[in-house]
């Protein structure tokens, strides 16, 4: 479903992506993982078009979408869940939620069965819905993150940082939420920290190291080779996956 | 000092406040939406006043069509020069400086160009016939047209605060002034949005133009005259803030308004910058800012 060829992204004369290719199939969840500022945030906009790569392609369901702007990206089916949660602070919560929905075209499901599909998933929202976004509390704020992302994302999500910073009974319930939706079939590239929950929900990852693809694995095979782990994550521990 | 000349001070206010308002409203929301200076605003404004002088006068359009005419016809040369010369400036320069010094580079050709084809004679429009005349305001008469003009104000205001606060094509500008990269990771065409916004602020000017033809001297300098005070209105307000133009909008009329008829005109306009330094001092953003959101 997405195809990154060999992009390079520079921000300024840095060149911070030094030719990056990966893929995701439909279906798949795919984990990016490297220690910061390796390049993880940096592919995931240059996907979604707030940056542009200077060299190199981006294809998604098979059209080049290396040029487009975010908007039509976005609207080819890709959700983005920024670092940062990165909400509309002075707009309520059901408002968040309604910015994507207004750029829905044709055949997408109406507003109240897209909020139901959201509530269903983060029942804590319904409570919340009219309340500023600026004001929720970190674990909400990251549901909002997800569930506006949803709306927008119907065939794929581009996850940057799911719970960073969460307590773990809010890191359980975005891990499982995340879940369910892959199981419906959903597509997600995922840029994760904590390998524990990378490990969670990718089959297949790529460790970035210096703007360029180090290591590429599936995650059993990874899980089975510590020195890889340590090498490239400094992850040290014995690490049992599932 | 009677309450009747308080009265009618304050209307005077008003009515000057309602003029400013409606050309502030267009340049504190493309400013707060899209962080750019248009000082080519008061053109749209000039060429409302005089459409409204020569078409208007010369061909008799009905009044009350002339308004909605003129907002089309600043909306489109908006969108024009958004589209053409801000757009792509932007882009090209990857700066929002660039913007403010052609619009102001057009700002003073424009003026120019009125000069050659009107002359520099100042003019004004007549008040159309069934809006001639006095009204009873409590104890004072006050002129109808000048009612008028605030009353336009006032529906004008209720329905942007419609508009952004009901309305989704609202919450979508208020979600690309908060942040615009976001807003397009949803789905938002914002750089089309940048435009509507900025054509709707050009025909307000227009029509605020037509709307003060009757009122004030349409001059070829009309419109960089009352960019200076706007931009008080905007800053004093808070850049981005609607609520906050409407305020300082209706403080500085009403500090005009008595200062004019107290003193003169002159030292009106001195008191007014000096409470913009004085607000300025204690409160740097001004009194309602919000950041570059659209509230």
């Amino acid at each position: 479903m997405l195809k990154v060829q060999e992009i390079h992204t520079y921000y300024g004369e840095s060149h911070i992506l030094q030719g990056i290719t990966l893929e995701v199939e439909a279906g798949e969840c795919v984990a990016l993982l490297g220690p910061n500022g390796m390049g993880k945030t940096t592919t995931l906009r240059t996907i979604m078009g707030l940056t542009t790569a200077r060299r190199g392609h981006v294809f998604f369901k098979d059209r080049d979408i290396t040029r487009l702007r975010p908007f039509e990206i976005a609207r080819m089916g890709i959700g983005y869940v920024p670092e940062d949660r990165e909400l509309f602070g002075g707009l309520s919560v059901v408002d968040n939620i309604r910015v994507p929905f207004m750029s829905l075209g044709n055949g997408a499901p109406g507003w109240g069965e897209v909020q139901e599909e959201i509530f269903a998933l983060f029942p804590v929202l319904r409570v919340r819905v009219r309340q500023m976004a600026g004001s929720l509390s970190g674990g909400e704020q990251q549901m909002l993150t997800t569930a506006r992302a949803l709306v927008m994302g119907r065939d794929m999500l581009l996850v940057d940082e799911l719970t960073q910073g969460l307590a773990p009974l809010l890191v359980q319930h975005l891990v499982e939420a995340l879940l369910k939706i892959k199981q419906k079939g959903l597509t997600i590239l995922l840029v994760e920290q904590d390998f524990q929950i990378a490990s969670r929900m990718a089959s297949r990852c790529y460790i970035l190291e210096k703007g360029r693809v180090g290591v590429e694995e599936s995650m059993e095979a990874l899980c089975g080779r510590p020195e890889l782990l340590q090498q490239y994550l400094g992850v040290g521990q014995d690490i049992s996956s599932r | 000092m009677n309450l009747n000349f308080i009265i009618l001070q304050a209307l005077n206010g008003l009515t000057i406040a309602a003029i400013y308002v409606l050309l502030a409203s267009g340049l504190t929301i493309v400013l707060g939406l899209q962080n750019i200076v248009n000082a080519a605003h008061g053109v749209f404004y000039m060429l409302g006043a005089y459409f409204s002088l020569t078409v208007v006068t010369r061909l008799g359009l009905d009044f009350w069509v002339s308004l909605p005419v003129a907002f089309a016809a600043t909306a489109l040369l908006g969108a024009l020069l958004e589209i053409l010369g801000i757009r792509s400036l932007v882009r090209w320069k990857r700066s929002n400086h660039h913007p403010m010094i052609l619009t102001l580079g057009i700002a003073l050709g424009a003026g120019e160009v009125v000069k050659m084809i009107w002359g520099a004679i100042p003019r004004m429009a007549e008040i159309p016939i069934i809006l001639q005349g006095v009204m009873a305001v409590g104890p004072v008469s006050y002129p109808k047209y000048w009612m008028l003009v605030i009353g336009v104000t006032v529906l004008v205001m209720i329905g942007l605060w419609l508009f952004f606060n009901r309305t989704g094509l609202g919450i979508l500008v208020r979600a690309v002034a908060m942040n615009n990269e976001m807003a397009q990771a949803m789905g938002t065409n914002a750089p089309r949005l940048n435009t509507w916004v900025f054509a709707f602020g050009t025909g307000l000017a227009g029509v605020a133009g037509v709307l003060a033809a009757p009122i004030l001297s349409v001059d070829p300098h009309m419109g960089m005259e009352l960019l200076l005070i706007l931009f008080v209105v905007i800053i004093l307000g808070g850049l981005g803030s609607l609520w906050g133009t409407v305020i300082s909008a209706v403080a500085i009329g009403i500090v005009i308004a008595f200062g004019t008829a107290a003193f003169s005109g002159m030292v009106a306009k001195l008191m007014v910058f000096g409470a913009m330094i004085v607000v300025l001092i204690i409160k740097p953003y001004g009194l309602f800012a919000t950041g570059a959101a659209v509230e």
